[in-house]
């Protein structure tokens, strides 16, 4: 479960972040460190499909939000890796 | 550090770093790049030009002339090289047509199938193809390779190729000195060439034909592309 576009979804989820906050959050919830290309590469994919949008500030740093389209994409992305987690935990039980 | 960054951010294209190069700066002074960051921003950007390439005719163009100039010299590097030895015969004589009548039936008899045979023997011509094909197709082969053709003002030009161009030269000469036997009035004003470069493979042309049928082809291809699968472009997908 490395996918970046999941992991800014969730971190996201959590509230509005800027990107080096997003790296930190990421980092602890799924102990996976996001490089600032990958990071970026991501942000830009999720803004394009309409997923994040981007908060008003006037700092330097840009907080993104999700929106209600991200929110449902990733409540099926979770949900799909759910039915994999319950049927690979079912068949170890077998094994 | 900064310096680091500046150059950096400018690997993405344009439009990008006019919308996230300022956040992006930034975010690279909160967490300054080592090597493990530096390898994922080149590589993230150099996807990013390469997929705004892909959305671009002007990309599929380009990616498409580079891969048909590659390829063209590609197979040109594969072929064998070809030479031309030219002779020139002056004929001589007021009326033209009647000259071009005379060289015109000199040339069929020595282009004839015995003549090209014995000059096939005498220079080892076509080993490989006479070993396996039928000597009417080697024949026909042959007389391919060969040009007579008439300039101005009463000039016969006399073509040979061959991938030798010590043979080729050889095989001119024995040509133009059947032509002058069967014809009368042609005087040899420039002996059968020795080619130095070859004519076959000239790389400007090939390179050149190479870009432009890529690009064309890379053109159509995005065009194609987008009426069959207009969804490709959409980021969701």
């Amino acid at each position: 479960m490395t996918d970046p576009s999941v992991l800014i979804l969730s971190s996201l989820a959590g509230g509005d972040k800027h990107g080096y906050a997003m790296m930190e959050d990421i980092e602890q919830f799924a102990g996976v460190r996001l490089g600032p290309g990958t990071l970026y590469g991501a942000i830009t994919r999720l803004e394009e499909a309409g997923w994040i949008r981007p908060v008003k500030t006037k700092d330097r740093r840009q907080p993104y939000t999700i929106t209600a389209e991200g929110s449902t994409h990733l409540a099926a992305e979770l949900a799909a890796v759910e039915r994999i987690v319950k049927a690979g935990r079912r068949r170890l039980k077998s094994a | 550090m900064r310096r680091l960054a500046h150059w950096l951010v400018r690997l993405y294209p344009r439009a990008w770093r006019e919308r996230y190069g300022e956040e992006f700066h930034a975010l690279l002074d909160d967490c300054p790049p080592d090597k493990l960051k530096i390898a994922s921003i080149v590589t993230a950007a150099l996807s990013m030009r390469l997929g705004a390439m892909a959305r671009s005719p002007l990309g599929w163009g380009s990616a498409g002339a580079v891969t048909g100039a590659s390829l063209l010299l590609m197979w040109a590097a594969i072929t064998p090289a070809r030479y031309v030895s030219h002779a020139t015969i002056l004929a001589q004589g007021s009326d033209r047509r009647q000259i071009m009548r005379e060289v015109g039936a000199a040339s069929q008899s020595a282009l004839r199938r015995s003549e090209l045979i014995g000059i096939m023997d005498r220079h080892g011509l076509f080993r490989e193809e006479r070993a396996r094909m039928p000597a009417e197709d080697v024949v026909e082969k042959m007389r391919q390779s060969i040009r007579v053709s008439f300039g101005q003002p009463a000039l016969v030009l006399v073509d040979f190729v061959y991938p030798d161009p010590m043979i080729a030269q050889r095989v001119t000469q024995d040509l133009q000195v059947a032509l002058m036997s069967a014809a009368g009035g042609l005087t040899l004003l420039d002996p059968a060439s020795l080619p130095t470069t070859p004519a076959w493979p000239n790389l400007l042309a090939v390179a050149g034909t190479g870009l432009i049928a890529g690009a064309l082809l890379g053109a159509a291809g995005f065009l194609l592309r987008r009426k069959l699968a207009p969804a490709a472009s959409n980021p969701k997908n």
